[in-house]
């Protein structure tokens, strides 16, 4: 029996479409399957910076902070730092409210 | 055989002639089968695919109707976050795991039970039991586990143990914010403060940033807690405010409550003092008198007011409760307190103009604030000459703490209308300044308060290094036909840096009682004045101000020289 060379050329062509075809779809559901995971990860990022997030607000919180500092630390909070006046000078720190309020990143100084 | 030779010919006469038909069947055959071959191949291939590539891909259980239905619910956006200036987190919502059990699939009731007791000490093991071992489908185990906790129990690797995520409202700076953050239900609906009148941007997870800083809320909170409890008063108020731009930057109302568990606080605890309450306030008014006088009379500081004798106005009498007795120049009025001095201020200004001036300020119209509770001024229904002298020293007339410190604001200024605001736009306030009073008259505001601080009846708000100004208020508490001199409301405004503020400071506290250390006196001056003097403390180290320079210190105040020195 003689195959045709157009025959034979069909075969071919329909094989490697299939291949191709079954390549293509195992690629896209690669593809997807990595998106979901991705999807997922980032869902779990998200919500792992929020729970970090509050955890760190609640561990910052002025008020247990305070208390820690007046726990461990030998100095009263409510104490205006007024002999740290030289100590600013010498750093560059500012003299009076303007430039130290503008260090504050606040805003224009009246 | 020659039949058969004859045959074969024919036959292949016949092959000959039909060869055609059959190249054609043949063709049609070829067709058909790779047809067919093609068909079964995508078959074979689909069916490779979908045991040996896909096969690990394991379905959802048909019989688990909870886990389905959580699945079928959209991914809705978690609540928008709450932050302060400076990005400090105050509100967000978390997904947090609530544990249920399905009987029906635990094996082992017994152990399971006491696993799980081990993992959530507060849990009765014989009740845990019962539900495991109930003929129900679901029950609950325990309701908002952490994270570390539910580790442990998918650690069980028990199959009857699932969860369910519901968002639950967190606020990290606890009752600090309460009454201005507000507050959500379990469904995540906001009942009260930010959280109600914004409610649907924060639905949509947008997240706010507001104009408070939760280092100085702290502060001021503390302050005004300490307040309270040192002499031993019902509750207390404070707020501290941006001068130029009406920023709120801390507003406490105290007794607060927890947000997490608003529900349980009572009405007194919810109650927001900060913009629900209306108070009279008594002198802290003086500010706004004697600007509305010093900006419609154009007189010299030295003009003098006969406080000798109290005041008749039609059947009222005007008495002075710190009696000086004698004629007083218009710093020794501001400083000493004068009703009758003030009175007489506001007789001369005229009811027109104060009540213009007072509206200006924005003391007589209900608050322009983003959150939704908040009240109108309480002020004369018909407003008479009589109305215009009380309302010169605070009396007849009663504002919100932010009223006062929005007004205070407004004078020292430099005289421009300033809107109070919560929320921080981020932009630079472009519209056009209305201006209420001169420059002139808010720098005289200025140098009174300061005066006040420096001699008169606010020096307990004094810092060492840092110039403040102030005026006290002390006001009897109106009941009935009258008012009661024991119950009072003892305030304190506060502007710093002095000459050139920055921020208002308002506290007022809530039937104060005196105590030794104030000698019995639960004025302004005694109660508030220092809590004042203590959140500016406070606020210098925060914001790191630097004390004024000691070589520039005068030795005198400018206004000193209008000031008698008793004998």
């Amino acid at each position: 029996m003689k195959i045709k060379l157009k025959t034979l050329l069909v075969w071919v062509i329909a094989i490697s479409a299939g291949v191709v075809l079954l390549y293509t779809s195992q690629s896209v559901q690669k593809a997807e399957a990595e998106l979901k995971a991705l999807n997922t990860e980032l869902a779990q990022e998200n919500e792992l910076q929020r729970v970090l997030e509050a955890e760190w607000a609640f561990l910052t919180a002025p008020e247990r902070l305070e208390s820690l500092a007046e726990r461990y630390l030998d100095r009263r909070i409510d104490e205006p730092a007024v002999a740290s006046r030289a100590v600013l000078e010498e750093t560059g720190g500012s003299v009076y409210h303007d430039a130290s309020f503008s260090m504050m990143g606040e805003g224009s100084a009246p | 055989m020659m039949f058969y030779r004859q045959m074969r010919r024919n036959a292949s006469k016949i092959a000959g002639d039909r060869s055609a038909a059959l190249e054609l069947a043949r063709g049609r055959l070829v067709v058909m089968s790779s047809f067919f071959a093609i068909i079964y191949m995508i078959l074979a291939a689909r069916a490779f695919d979908l045991t040996l590539i896909q096969g690990h891909i394991i379905p959802p259980h048909e019989d688990a109707p909870i886990a389905a239905m959580a699945e079928a619910q959209p991914e809705v956006m978690p609540r928008g976050r709450i932050f302060d200036r400076n990005g400090r987190l105050i509100a967000t919502s978390m997904k947090m795991a609530s544990l249920y059990a399905d009987p029906a699939l635990i094996s082992d009731p017994d152990t399971t039970a006491r696993t799980l007791v081990k993992i959530f000490p507060d849990l009765n093991y014989g009740n845990i039991l019962k539900h495991l071992q109930s003929n129900k489908r679901f029950t609950w185990i325990k309701r908002n586990i952490d994270p570390a906790a539910q580790m442990a129990v998918m650690e069980i690797g028990e199959p009857g143990l699932a969860f369910e995520y519901e968002e639950k409202r967190i606020y990290p700076q606890k009752n600090s914010l309460a009454h201005l953050v507000g507050y959500t239900n379990v469904d995540g609906q906001g009942l009260a403060g930010i959280e109600r009148s914004f409610n649907n941007l924060l639905a949509k997870g947008e997240d706010i940033t507001l104009t408070v800083d939760v280092r100085l809320q702290h502060a001021l909170r503390r302050e005004v807690a300490r307040s309270i409890s040192d002499f031993n008063a019902n509750a207390g108020t404070g707020v501290i405010m941006d001068v130029q731009t009406g920023e709120v930057l801390a507003g406490v109302s105290m007794p607060d409550f927890n947000p997490h568990e608003a529900g349980h606080a009572d009405d007194q605890s919810r109650f927001n003092r900060l913009t629900l309450g209306v108070y009279e306030l008594g002198s802290v008014f003086k500010i706004f008198s004697t600007a509305a006088f010093l900006e419609t009379h154009d007189v010299p500081m030295s003009t003098t007011f006969d406080a000798r004798e109290s005041l008749h106005v039609g059947r009222h009498t005007i008495s002075d409760y710190h009696a000086e007795d004698r004629i007083m120049t218009i710093p020794e009025v501001f400083m000493y307190s004068s009703n009758i001095g003030s009175a007489m201020m506001g007789q001369a200004v005229g009811t027109d103009r104060l009540q213009k001036f007072y509206a200006d300020l924005g003391l007589l119209s209900a608050l322009d604030f983003e959150i939704s509770e908040s009240a109108s001024p309480l002020v004369p229904a018909i407003w008479r000459d009589i109305n215009t002298v009380t309302a010169s020293f605070g009396h007849g007339i009663a504002v919100t703490p932010v009223h006062v410190a929005t007004a205070v604001a407004s004078t020292v200024n430099g005289g421009y209308q300033v809107h109070p605001t919560l929320i921080r736009s981020g932009i630079e306030n472009v519209s056009v300044k209305t201006r209420i009073m001169s420059e002139k008259t808010s720098a005289q505001i200025r140098d009174l308060l300061e005066l006040t601080v420096e001699e008169g009846t606010g020096g307990k708000a004094k810092v060492t290094g840092y110039a403040i100004g102030g005026k006290t208020g002390t006001a009897e508490k109106s009941i009935a036909g009258g008012y009661d001199r024991k119950k009072l409301i003892s305030s304190f405004v506060g502007v710093f840096p002095a000459t050139a503020p920055r921020y208002v400071i308002f506290i007022a506290i809530d039937e104060p009682q005196g105590n030794s250390k104030s000698f019995g006196y639960a004025t302004g001056g005694w109660v508030a004045a220092p809590a004042v003097g203590r959140v500016v403390a406070s606020m210098v180290s925060i914001l790191g101000v630097a004390p004024k320079d000691p070589s520039s210190v005068q030795n005198a105040h400018p206004l000193k020289r209008y000031i008698a020195v008793k004998g």
